[in-house]
């Protein structure tokens, strides 16, 4: 196994890497995550953001040697993983070179860290994220979403992906998970506070019966879609949950 | 002579409790206070201490009155929060003796009434009896039947269904029958 | 019948809850079988015990304690402001549940005229925090999740102001983030016999492109019959970079309200 060293002289412009990680000490800001097709992002107690790279293929291609990557968008990548992260202060921006496929991404965040996640292409496979403990802004086109064991607060979006998962019981507020036509299925524990929204047009939504909505008479309200919103447990969190051409499901955790 | 005071609901005098005139909770102590002890004391099978955990009840909602919600009936939310402070209470005491309920003092719990001896001792056995039962079949026993709420009001409070008080209810009736007459033979 | 189901009749009849026809299958069983009349012998003992069971009287001590919780409690109060949640979040949901409840509570207030003054100063200066809470997180640029949380909180609110409406419909229009445009339409919804968030909504139309407040906003103006979207919603079913989603739901709208 080949190992990694970054050699960095000041007067030579072109710097090889092989280096099958990437960190930048950052513990708080933003970390946006622009168009990358394979990503897991995982939070963890660390004071640095870390990236690694599943699949190394660029140690195999010898002609790439000695070269660095760039890209039409005048990306380049400085982390021998076809990633280009650049530090704009307060914010990381993340983004790969190859418009298809492309690496698969670990991302080890900080739990002060707010990760901020956008794709568009038909490209990306589901995005996962789990244990992260700082706030979540996921905004996909095709792209589903995995969320595991997360805090939040998260605004979630997707067109066409399904999103899925579970959120733990120190979440924080609010939560917004939405979709247009992907399904929404959500766990949470029974004991949550929270005053629910979850909402359908065309779609159904189920909820596991172990939680006791208390239904809020809506009385002058315009409906625009079938909504069951009610506290549970006394209400506390906002916990908003739709698919406009798809079912929502509620399950206990 | 009526007091303007008397024609106001529970719930208006909690609602005013509630924006800051705290004087106004001795109104709602007057007229709950005799229930919630009651209640605790049947609980409890201690007087004493029922009546400790009866000015827990009022202190706590006086605490805590920005948490009554607008719309929420008076007696459903006495008796709710009757009911932590008596679980609090358990839990916190549940591990320090074996038996939960001083049987000596339940004959102190006993209303001291003149009727024949023959009834006081009877009212004794049915105490013991509720004292053998487990907490949640006592409660439901206590809140029914003694304190008289109807099974609607009761399934409020216990945040269930009817259906499930009213099994709930006979299963308690059903064990209370068997305790009290297996202490009778004895 | 099994001992739990006869129970339950037994118990029935005591309290006299049963119907004719079960009143008189039970005292057929009671007359045959000595073992049920056993049970109801005791069952009905005990019950009867319960409900003349005598009303316990509590000590002085009881009222005494009272009226000492009473006291520290009102020294307690006067000594800080009455709400005295942290963090913001909580002072902001109680300065709401303090505006909705306000609503209710005023001929309450009437008795006690000379209090009332302050303390509807007090209730107005809460309404401006919130206000300004509000609008601070509906403006924070960190977070969408803020923006969102702002959203909701004008959404809880009785009545509103045009600032926020005004911060409102520019969230709804101009946000990156859709969750944040969603909750913010939801807030508009609330206020929507206000001529001025009706055309603001109406003219929002035509510069919405996320497919998702765009559904939501016209089903809401359908539902409305709102026929000035006409136009708008022709020309949404006709252009090729509209999603097919949306261009479904123009469909469906222009069958509401043509």
């Amino acid at each position: 196994m080949k190992k990694g060293i970054i050699a960095a002289l000041a007067f030579i412009m072109t710097i090889t890497s092989y280096a099958q990680e990437f960190k930048i000490a950052k513990s708080t800001g933003r970390l946006e995550i622009k168009e990358v097709n394979h990503v897991t992002v995982e939070g963890y107690s660390g004071s640095e953001i870390v990236f690694t790279s599943k699949n190394n293929d660029r140690e195999k291609d010898e002609r790439a040697k000695g070269l660095r990557a760039v890209s039409s968008l005048g990306l380049e990548d400085n982390t021998g993983m076809g990633l280009s992260v650049v530090d704009k202060g307060n914010v990381i921006e993340v983004q790969q070179l190859k418009k298809m496929d492309g690496p698969e991404i670990i991302i080890k965040v900080p739990k002060g860290v707010t990760v901020s996640y956008v794709h568009s292409s038909p490209y990306g496979d589901k995005v996962e994220f789990k244990n992260v403990e700082g706030e979540i802004e996921i905004s996909t086109v095709h792209s589903g979403v995995v969320l595991n064991n997360v805090t939040g607060p998260m605004t979630v979006k997707t067109v066409h992906g399904d999103i899925e998962g579970s959120l733990n019981a120190s979440m924080k507020n609010p939560v917004s998970i939405v979709s247009v036509h992907g399904h929404v299925d959500i766990a949470i524990p029974v004991a949550t506070k929270a005053t629910l929204k979850l909402g359908t047009v065309y779609g159904e939504i189920f909820v596991d019966p172990d939680f006791k909505i208390e239904i809020e008479k809506s009385d002058n309200m315009v409906k625009y879609s079938d909504n069951v919103a009610g506290k549970i447990n006394g209400g506390g969190l906002d916990i908003a949950l739709s698919s406009t051409h798809n079912n929502v499901y509620l399950r206990k955790k | 002579m009526i007091k303007s005071t008397d024609l106001m609901t529970d719930e208006a005098i909690m609602e005013a409790v509630k924006d800051g005139d705290l004087q106004q909770m001795s109104l709602l102590f007057d007229r709950y206070h005799k229930r919630i002890f009651n209640f605790l004391a049947r609980m409890t099978m201690d007087r004493d201490m029922a009546e400790d955990l009866t000015q827990n009840v009022f202190m706590r909602m006086i605490k805590y009155r920005t948490s009554y919600r607008h719309g929420l009936k008076f007696q459903s939310w006495i008796y709710q929060v009757s009911r932590n402070v008596f679980s609090d209470h358990y839990q916190a005491n549940k591990n320090k003796s074996s038996n939960f309920i001083d049987v000596e003092k339940v004959s102190d719990t006993v209303a001291d009434r003149d009727e024949t001896m023959d009834q006081d001792e009877r009212e004794e056995l049915l105490h013991r009896s509720l004292a053998m039962l487990d907490e949640e079949q006592r409660e439901v026993l206590v809140l029914t039947r003694f304190q008289q709420l109807k099974y609607e009001e009761v399934a409020v409070i216990m945040e269930t269904t009817v259906a499930n008080i009213k099994v709930k209810v006979h299963r308690a009736i059903g064990q209370l029958r068997e305790h009290y007459f297996e202490l009778e033979k004895i | 019948m099994e001992k739990e189901k006869i129970e339950d009749l037994l118990i029935d009849y005591i309290d006299g809850k049963l119907s004719e026809a079960d009143r008189l299958l039970v005292e057929k069983e009671l007359v045959q079988n000595e073992e049920t009349y056993k049970l109801y012998d005791q069952l009905k003992e005990v019950i009867q015990l319960m409900d003349k069971s005598a009303k316990l009287e509590p000590s002085s001590k009881l009222k005494a304690g009272f009226d000492s919780v009473l006291k520290s409690e009102l020294n307690a109060a006067k000594g800080t402001k009455t709400i005295f949640f942290q963090p913001s979040f909580y002072r902001v949901a109680a300065a709401v549940a303090l505006l909705i409840v306000g609503g209710g509570i005023g001929f309450l207030i009437s008795r006690q005229q000379s209090n009332q003054q302050a303390e509807l100063e007090a209730m107005r200066k809460e309404v401006e925090a919130t206000k300004l809470m509000l609008m601070s997180m509906l403006d924070n640029q960190q977070s969408a999740s803020q923006r969102v949380l702002g959203a909701n909180v004008a959404y809880k609110m009785e009545n509103t102001d045009d600032e926020i409406i005004t911060a409102l419909v520019k969230a709804m229009n101009e946000d990156t983030n859709s969750n944040v445009r969603l909750a913010a339409l939801d807030a508009l919804r609330k206020f929507y016999q206000q001529e001025h968030v009706r055309k603001t909504l109406i003219a929002s139309m035509a510069t919405q492109r996320d497919p998702v407040v765009q559904i939501a906003l016209i089903r809401l103006l359908a539902e409305m019959k709102e026929k000035e979207i006409i136009k708008e919603l022709q020309r949404i079913t006709t252009d090729e970079e509209e999603l097919p989603a949306v261009k479904d739901e123009a469909h469906a709208a222009l069958h509401q309200l043509v």
